[in-house]
């Protein structure tokens, strides 16, 4: 054996670490009405994540297991599980940091399709209803959600400086694998609840000064379903991959409603 | 609509969710400091009756809130209203960055002010 000793820093070869045991859960329409969970055991090493091990059960053991992955690196948001009862991203998880017997869910408060995949579709709608683009003053590009957006009549360029661009960078962070979603109690008890991600987002546009759609947005974030179903639990923020720190967002948009409310008693009193 | 075999599964959060992980149950010790808080608050507004309805009154509140119960009450709402505080400004150490500035200081003057309320309050009784 030759020792490489420029190689001596550098992250070791993947070791075998045995055989771990994943209770995974099911779920099949027509098939049993609450679904069930499978046990499986799946060879991994230091660097096997939770999808790694999920796609070596769906090839050597269940080709029917379902379940969504896209970039396995933690940028594209598809991944989304409930590992050990927390929401995480399945590529960034690896299977040694887990218990002997770790239980894998699709994400919580959301609606199960099959196995592990679950319909994205109401928090889908809930960001098209914040308008997540840069509303032009002309009001060109202020399209009604569904609506393709018109071209802006305005060629000039959108410059801003970098004191600009800090001010919404973190919530442009979002990579919408609604992690957030499934750690809010309220977005289990009130389905309709716009919820962290999408507050996010709407925040993220109010604050770019590009943007003139904070006042459209403003009537989406300011109602019984939009922010104030949030009794800032803060969980969101914590489970969030990406730092983007949902709940500052909806605090900040409470701030601004509340605001706009004092005004609007002076004003009209 | 076309036709779908589609039956998605709803779950509902299951009863004890709030005993579920540490952060939910930090959540439930923080809504469940308003329960001391609220109490102790309710105390007081007697004290502020009591003083209207002149001094005997007043020197039996006083007499009541010196009862060994009564104190740990207060202590107890004491303890609460710093949990409070601290856990809501750990949380929203963020908001920090967002909030304009002004509203920020205006919480934390509260904050301050309902706490050393509380403190003054119990050293007083206790004295
Ligand atoms: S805010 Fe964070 S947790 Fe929520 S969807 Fe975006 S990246 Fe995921
Ligand atoms: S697979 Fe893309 S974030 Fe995990």
């Amino acid at each position: 054996m030759s020792a490489c000793t420029g190689c001596a820093d550098r992250t070791p070869p993947p070791t075998n670490l045995g055989k771990a045991t994943l209770r995974v859960f099911r779920y099949r329409p027509g098939g049993l009405v609450n679904g069930w969970h499978d046990t499986f055991e799946v060879p991994y090493g230091t660097n096997t994540s939770v999808i790694d091990a999920l796609q070596w059960i769906k090839e050597h053991l269940d080709p029917t297991l379902a379940f969504r992955a896209s970039c396995r690196m933690g940028i594209c948001g598809s991944c989304g599980l409930m590992i050990e009862g927390r929401p995480r991203l399945a590529c960034e998880t690896f299977v040694r940091t887990l218990g002997s017997q770790a239980t894998i869910e699709p994400l919580a408060n959301f609606a199960v399709e099959r196995d592990l995949v679950v319909d994205k579709q109401p928090f889908l709608d809930a960001l098209r209803s914040v308008r997540p683009w840069v509303v032009g003053d002309d009001g060109t590009r202020a399209a009604e959600p569904g609506q393709p957006a018109e071209p802006a009549q305005s060629v000039e360029p959108g410059r801003q400086t970098p004191p600009q661009l800090m001010k919404y960078q973190d919530f442009a962070q979002c990579i919408n694998c609604l992690l957030c979603y499934a750690a809010c109690p309220q977005a289990g008890f009130e389905r309709g609840f716009l919820g962290p991600a999408a507050t996010a987002t709407a925040m993220r546009y109010n604050r770019d000064s590009r943007d003139h759609g904070a006042g459209k947005r403003l009537e989406v974030l300011d109602t019984d379903e939009g922010i104030w179903p949030c009794t800032f639990v803060g969980a969101c923020s914590q489970v969030c991959p990406k730092g983007v720190d949902p709940a500052a967002a909806i605090q900040m948009a409470k701030l601004i409603a509340a605001g706009r409310w004092a005004k609007d008693m002076v004003s009209h009193g | 609509m076309a036709e779908t075999n589609r039956r998605p599964l709803v779950r509902k959060t299951p009863r004890g969710w709030f005993f579920q992980n540490s952060s939910s149950r930090r959540y439930l010790l923080r809504e469940l400091t308003a329960l001391p808080m609220a109490a102790f608050a309710i105390h007081l507004l007697c004290g502020l009756v009591a003083l209207s309805r002149g001094p005997e009154v007043w020197a039996a509140w006083l007499a009541y809130s010196r009862h060994p119960l009564v104190l740990a009450a207060t202590a107890i709402a004491l303890a609460a209203t710093i949990l409070h505080a601290v856990t809501w400004f750990s949380l929203s150490a963020a908001v920090v960055k967002v909030a304009p500035k002004p509203v920020i200081v205006g919480l934390q003057v509260t904050f301050a002010l309902v706490a050393l309320g509380a403190a003054v309050t119990w050293l007083a009784v206790m004295g």
